[in-house]
């Protein structure tokens, strides 16, 4: 069947397999009839081609739990199991997931295999400084442990790994206590992007910050914005709820996102923020995941599909190179309505994880031939400023651009030699980024 | 609201559980491999069940049946609502020409679901309350075939049989 990530672009022909439990996972991954790489997939979050292969190994089936310890505030569970389904369980124990991507329905073992992060990075770190274990099925047909203690290695090759070292089958989070699922958020407008990186400077104690940014202003209203502040707020629901908003029921046709709707968009937005600068209770669904509610969001790019580009550039480049790369975006036209900024605090020692201390700027533009000479101009300014691109991310990035800026992919590379020394699990990513 | 529900490692038996799990549901779970149900126990009290106990059985040896039914009525006291779900989706084509297939075929799908809600109704009546419920497949209601094996509670039970 033709499978595709997010993105909606690229698309391959795979056979996808939806194993039933770890130990039919066991029994495909063993078997050497299989022809051609192997990779595992999750919710289908991931946006490019990281999930792609010939043998694709759907997780949807390890959906089980195995443990709650609410003395603990750990819980462990299957790989497929979704983030909202974890919500779903936790919440009324009071307990939350301490790092929450843009969906709910990034499956736990996507979000180990990206080590995803939130919008409070700059506090608590991306998903995996979070995770106390997981279990990890070798090509070899072994399956071993892995924490930041035992097997220590396949851990940090693992988190942030793109599915490369194996199938992920179990995970025990550790969970964070929370008042309450109410969000006090403040929204503060800013009139430009140095503006909305000093707002966010001063606002570094807020748990969860993030700006959305008008990729499209230009002069001095380059990088006018909205920085999101919020906070669990002490009193408030403890009720677990899932909204129900519109379907996009089909691809439209993707002159609906061209420069005037998308400026359109992004001048109501501004307007609407500015008009709600005072702390607001909002559920944290409406706040952590605002696109959850119009399913199928991603078919408004058209049949073609879209492209996000996030790229993240350190502290001490930041300002002039996120200045010249939205200056470029705005300047082509081409950026979409959800630009998104945010602060991330120090990196960890996974080897492929893509956060480091600076700013991350997430833009999406819709898949058409002359975006990509745009992209590659980006790639330029990252290198330029030291930066890199998001693998959980990327449909296009050169094996060139991976290399230089993702200084630990030799040590990733030794480590999945020992793990999967015939490279059984490979992407199309993986290839094209010269990783398999 | 306690529940019985017999095939409960099935997929559709699974999704069923879950759902009254987040109910709090009390559930007493029939399957044959006792460390499915184990794996199944855990993720239904994960999700909120009140309690969840456990019978192994080969649904085909219909002599443990009142056995079962009693079990789950100790732990459950009150039965609100019994749910068969076991089946298996036989080769029709076999089943033509091998007599012995068909034999355990009918017996899994046929006789040990009358066996079964024979037990479990007259629970009920004593009871003076409950549900129950099976769920089959619809392929016996769509007359492809002139005996079809996976559908076979629909012929037989046709009032209390519906997909």
């Amino acid at each position: 069947m033709q499978l595709h990530g997010w993105g909606r672009f690229p698309r391959k022909d795979a056979d996808l397999l939806e194993p039933s439990s770890p130990e039919s996972f066991l029994e495909i991954v063993s078997k050497k009839e299989i022809a051609g790489p192997l990779i595992a997939r999750g919710g289908g979050r991931s946006y490019g081609d990281s999930a792609l292969a010939d043998t694709v190994l759907s997780s949807r089936f390890l959906d089980s739990f195995l443990e709650i310890n609410s003395t603990n505030n750990t819980i462990r569970c299957g790989a497929g199991v979704s983030m909202d389904t974890v919500l779903k369980v936790i919440i009324p124990y009071g307990l939350f997931l301490p790092v929450l991507p843009g969906t709910k329905y990034v499956s736990v073992g996507g979000a180990v295999a990206a080590d995803i992060h939130g919008k409070n990075h700059h506090r608590d770190g991306s998903f995996c400084d979070h995770v106390e274990r997981f279990s990890l099925l070798l090509a070899s047909g072994e399956t071993i442990e892995c924490s930041s203690i035992e097997n220590k290695d396949a851990f940090q090759a693992t988190c942030g790994g793109m599915g490369l070292t194996g199938v992920i089958l179990e995970v025990t989070l550790k969970l964070e206590k929370v008042p309450s699922v109410t969000i006090k958020r403040k929204s503060i407008p800013a009139a430009n992007l140095e503006e909305c990186m000093d707002l966010i400077e001063e606002n570094e104690g807020s748990k969860h910050s993030v700006a959305w940014v008008d990729c499209l202003a230009k002069g001095e209203e380059l990088g006018r914005s909205v920085l999101h502040l919020a906070e669990h707020s002490e009193i408030g629901t403890r009720e677990y709820k899932l909204r129900k908003g519109p379907s996009i029921p089909f691809s439209t046709p993707s002159f609906l996102i061209n420069k005037f709707t998308t400026r359109l968009f992004n001048n109501s937005l501004y307007k609407l923020r500015k008009q709600t600068t005072e702390g607001r209770s909002v559920n944290y669904d409406a706040y952590f995941f605002p696109l959850d509610n119009i399913r199928n969001w991603n078919r408004l790019y058209g049949g073609k599909g879209f492209i996000q580009y996030q790229l993240v550039l350190p502290l001490e480049s930041a300002r002039t190179g996120l200045r010249e790369i939205i200056d470029c975006v705005s300047e082509s036209g081409k950026g979409s309505f959800i630009s998104v900024l945010k602060k991330f605090g120090n990196k960890n020692e996974n080897l492929l994880s893509f956060p480091i201390a600076g700013y991350t700027l997430s833009v999406d533009f819709k898949n058409e031939k002359k975006v990509f000479p745009l992209l590659k101009q980006l790639d330029e300014i990252v290198l330029a400023n030291n930066g890199r691109l998001y693998l959980a991310k990327d449909s296009r990035m050169s094996e060139d651009v991976f290399k230089a800026s993702y200084q630990s992919w030799e040590k990733f590379l030794e480590v999945k030699k020992e793990l999967d020394p015939e490279c059984r699990f490979a992407s199309l990513q993986s290839t094209r980024l010269g990783l398999t | 609201m306690n529940i019985l529900l017999v095939g409960a490692t099935s997929a559709i038996a699974k999704a069923i559980s879950r759902l009254y799990s987040e109910r709090n549901a009390r559930l007493f779970l029939i399957a044959r491999n006792e460390a499915r149900l184990m794996e199944l126990s855990d993720d239904l009290t994960v999700r909120g069940a009140q309690s969840v106990d456990f019978h192994v059985m080969d649904i085909t040896d219909t002599e443990s049946h009142i056995n079962a039914v009693s079990n789950a009525k100790s732990a459950l006291e009150n039965i609100d609502l019994a749910l068969i779900c076991h089946g298996s989706l036989p080769d029709q084509e076999i089943c033509e020409s091998d007599f012995e297939q068909a034999a355990q075929e009918i017996k899994i799908n046929g006789l040990s679901v009358i066996s079964l809600c024979t037990e479990i109704s007259k629970l009920l009546k004593e009871q003076n309350s409950g549900t129950l419920a099976v769920i089959t497949s619809v392929a016996g209601d769509r007359g492809r075939h002139l005996i079809s094996f996976t559908g076979l509670p629909n012929l037989w039970y046709p009032h209390t049989c519906r997909a």
